[in-house]
Formats: structure tokens, C-alpha cells, sequence
């Protein structure tokens, strides 16, 4: 899918209710404001989510808009939450699983590494979505937007996520090895 | 497979109880691929997978966005918290809660109507009795009865709204006790009297005589009392009611009354009113 010349401003939904929904359902999920995301990340998603779902007419629109953006906080507190609860495991476990996400991270692009680095692994974690793009920028040389780093983490999730299905160093067929 | 998936989303979302947890964090320390799963888990979450189309379309929207004039925080109005709780599912709480507490409202009223004790007829009869018309400044008394009825009125009409005092039932005997006609009109509030002061056999005398034919033309042919005969019908009921008539034979004859009782009139409100009384009574 691909935004095509105007196409963003011929919105065939309520923008105004939209905004509100998302900045509401913003305020109402706390932990993402401590992770450095904002209330526009959460209209900014719903608005590609109603693009890709394709111009037609809503059904109970305002519902609908509500629901959209509830379940985009939902989503991205549960992936808070999951972070936070692998961080409660026992030592032992955890910080075996940290070195086998390290381990792959670290075989990450630059601008992969340095966005999940300070994501799962730095101490104390950075949240600041500014400081992240300058820290990107300086050590990988490439500049991305604040408001898109949610959306590049994604993709960086999703390329760490299939190196350790695929598990080249075969980290957890040797786990006594790797240790 | 889809077990450890549930098991594991269930750790996440903090809903396994602290065996279960303990089992868990066991498994993944002994289990390198449940450890797998857990570590996948983690990093994705439920949710589906974007494709490489849809994380390329929010890069460029997110380019837009970012280069767009930020917008400013909505301020939010009380419709949008009327619409919001509209759209919730607290809405349904909220009118489930309003229809029990309504259902169970209106269950203690029928509860507590049936189950209350009924007061005492005489009370009923009390509250029913309708008083007698009283003579005003308009229209006109014939003479050789001014007397009587003038001053029959004037004992009865003053004390009107209270019991009727003992006083007032000594002068309107002695009225009916110096008439000298078939019938005069201090035996017409002199009945009513006797109805307010629960003497209910004499009052049945004295409306008899209201009703008997020299009584009727008497009363109908003043300005002021002409249209009484239903009222003192209705007033002969109550009073048979008191004396200890059976309610059913006094509903007979209420229903036989409200028959004939023009629908305009108040009495005809109040004689329904006193019949579903009656029932309960019955």
C-alpha cells in the first residue's frame, strides 16, 4: 500500500471525533506516555489502519472510531507489558533470554541494533523518542522521525523476531555452550 | 503447541495463579523450546504480523505527519463523555442496574401495598363523606323557608371543613326539632353531621328522609342544592357502610350510582375511587 498525492486530506471519516478518541484513549492508557510515545502515534495509526481498510462509509462511526482507537492503545500496553513482565522473571531465566536477544540483535542492522538496544536492553532504559534519533543518527548515520520510531521498532521487532525462529547460532539447541 | 501459546499469553496478561507460574518459570529453565515460544512472544505479542507493505505505508505516513503542522491537543466536551459511556460497555451495566433497581422498587411497592395492613373502614368513610352545599351570596330563598335553610346553613357551613362540634349538632337538632314542614334543610345537614360524627343509623334515618319525595323537592329547588341527590346517595352508601352493612350489598349500589353519576362530575371520580377501596375489602 502506497499513500498516493492527496489522498491523506480526502479522509471519509470524522476527523475531529477521530482526534478526540485518540487523544482520550491516550490519557487513559498512562504507560504509554511513559514510553515515549505520543497521542498523535495513536491517531497517526489509526488513520493508516482506516486508509488500508479502503474509502467506504462506517457503520456506527463513532463507535467504530472509539473501538479503533482503544484497541491501539490495548495493543501497544500489552506490548509494554509484555517487556516489563520479562523483566519479573527469576535472574537465571531472564537474563539467559536477554543474552540470546542480545545475541541476535546484535547481528541487526545498525539502525535495528541501536532502536531495540535502548528498547529491551539499556540501563536505565531510554524512552525519549529525540534522544533515540539522535543516538541512531550519530552512531548509524541515518535520521528518522520521531513520530515514525514506533513504526520502525515494529519492523526491527519483526526481523529480530524471525532471526531467533530461525536460530542460525542454534543458541537453544547448545544453551550450555553459548553460556 | 496452541497450550504453551495460552499459557504463556496468560503469564503476560498476569492471570496465572502462582502454581501455575511456578510450573512456568520451571519449564523455562529446563525447556529451550518453550524458552523459543516465550522469547517469540515476548517480542511480538498476539497481534499479527505486519507485512513489509503495511510498515512501508506507515513510514511514509508517519514522513507526512511529521512534516505537517502539529496538531494541537482536542479538548474535550461533555458530549464526547455522553458518547463515550453511549459506546461503552458500562453503558449496559448502568441500564441493567437502573432496570433491577426499578424492577426491585416497584417488587417492595406491590410488596408492602398487599402486605399492609388495611385501616379501619370508618376511616375510609371518613375520608369519602361528602359535605353539604352550603348557601351563598348568589341566587335566592323563598321566603317562608329562608328561615329554616338560612339558618340550618349558617350552623353547618362555618364549621364546614372540621368535625362538627357538638354545638352544631345541638342547633341543628333543635332546627329539626321546631320544624313544622314534612321536611325542612336542617335535616339535610343535620344528616351530614351525623355521618362525621360516626352516628351512622341516624344518619341513614336523615338521608332516607332527604331522599323520600317531600325531601327531594325541598332540597332540589334551591340554587345551592339542586344537583345534591347523588352526593346523597353516595353519603346513604357510606353510612350503611358504618353501620355494618355488607361491603358487597354497598358496592351494588356504588356501581348502580356510578351509572347514573355524570362522568364530568368529581363525584363520579371518587365513587370509582372508593369502589377498588371497597374491593380490597371485600
Amino acid at each position: 500500500m502506497t499513500l498516493k498525492e492527496g489522498e491523506e486530506s480526502d479522509v471519509w471519516w470524522d476527523e475531529e471525533v477521530l482526534q478526540e478518541n485518540a487523544f482520550y484513549w491516550f490519557k487513559r492508557y498512562a504507560k504509554l506516555g511513559h514510553n515515549g510515545l505520543e497521542w498523535i502515534d495513536v491517531h497517526q495509526e489509526a488513520s493508516c489502519r482506516l486508509i488500508e481498510q479502503g474509502s467506504k462509509k462506517l457503520e456506527n462511526e463513532w463507535g467504530f472510531l472509539r473501538n479503533l482507537c482503544r484497541n491501539i492503545c490495548a495493543e501497544w500496553d500489552r506490548e509494554i507489558k509484555r517487556k516489563e513482565n520479562m523483566m519479573l522473571l527469576p535472574s537465571e531465566s531472564k537474563s539467559f533470554m536477554l543474552s540470546i536477544i542480545d545475541h541476535y540483535i546484535q547481528k541487526l542492522d545498525c539502525n535495528c541494533k541501536e532502536l531495540l538496544y535502548l528498547w529491551y536492553l539499556a540501563i536505565p532504559p531510554v524512552r525519549d523518542p529525540e534522544t533515540i534519533v539522535s543516538v541512531i543518527s550519530e552512531k548509524c548515520g541515518k535520521s528518522y522521525k520521531s513520530n515514525a520510531l514506533h513504526v520502525q521498532r515494529d519492523a526491527c521487532k519483526k526481523k529480530l523476531a524471525q532471526l531467533i525462529k530461525q536460530d542460525p547460532d542454534a543458541l537453544f539447541d547448545n544453551p550450555d555452550e553459548f553460556k | 503447541m496452541e497450550n504453551t501459546k495460552i499459557r504463556i499469553q496468560k503469564y503476560f496478561e498476569g492471570n496465572l495463579t502462582a502454581e501455575a507460574k511456578d510450573r512456568l518459570e520451571q519449564d523455562l529453565r529446563r525447556n529451550k523450546s518453550f524458552m523459543k515460544e516465550f522469547i517469540l512472544y515476548s517480542i511480538q505479542g498476539d497481534v499479527p504480523e505486519m507485512t513489509a507493505d503495511q510498515l512501508q505505508f506507515r513510514e511514509q505516513m508517519a514522513e507526512k505527519f511529521a512534516n505537517d503542522d502539529p496538531l494541537p491537543e482536542p479538548k474535550l466536551s461533555w458530549r464526547f463523555y455522553v458518547q463515550n459511556f453511549w459506546y461503552s460497555s458500562a453503558r449496559n451495566w448502568v441500564i441493567g442496574g437502573v432496570a433491577i433497581f426499578a424492577g426491585m422498587f416497584i417488587f417492595m411497592k406491590v410488596l408492602l401495598e398487599n402486605s399492609a395492613p388495611l385501616p379501619p373502614l370508618t376511616a375510609v368513610i371518613q375520608e369519602y363523606i361528602q359535605d353539604a352545599s352550603c348557601e351563598n351570596r348568589a341566587g335566592s330563598v323563598q321566603e317562608n323557608q329562608k328561615n329554616n335553610f338560612h339558618r340550618s346553613s349558617q350552623i353547618y357551613c362555618p364549621t364546614k371543613l372540621d368535625k362538627k362540634p357538638f354545638q352544631v349538632l345541638q342547633a341543628l337538632e333543635v332546627l329539626e326539632d321546631s320544624c313544622q314542614s314534612e321536611f325542612c334543610m336542617s335535616c339535610y345537614y343535620l344528616a351530614h353531621v351525623k355521618l362525621e360524627n360516626q352516628q351512622y343509623e341516624e344518619a341513614i334515618q336523615l338521608f332516607q328522609r332527604c331522599l323520600s319525595s317531600a325531601g327531594l323537592a325541598e332540597i332540589l329547588k334551591y340554587p345551592y342544592t339542586f344537583k345534591s341527590e347523588p352526593k346523597i346517595r353516595f353519603n346513604l352508601i357510606l353510612a350503611e357502610l358504618g353501620a355494618g352493612k355488607p361491603v358487597g350489598q354497598g358496592m351494588a349500589k356504588l356501581k348502580d350510582l356510578l351509572g347514573k353519576t355524570p362522568m364530568k362530575w368529581d363525584l363520579h371520580q371518587k365513587e370509582e375511587k372508593l369502589l377498588e377501596v371497597l374491593n380490597k375489602y371485600n
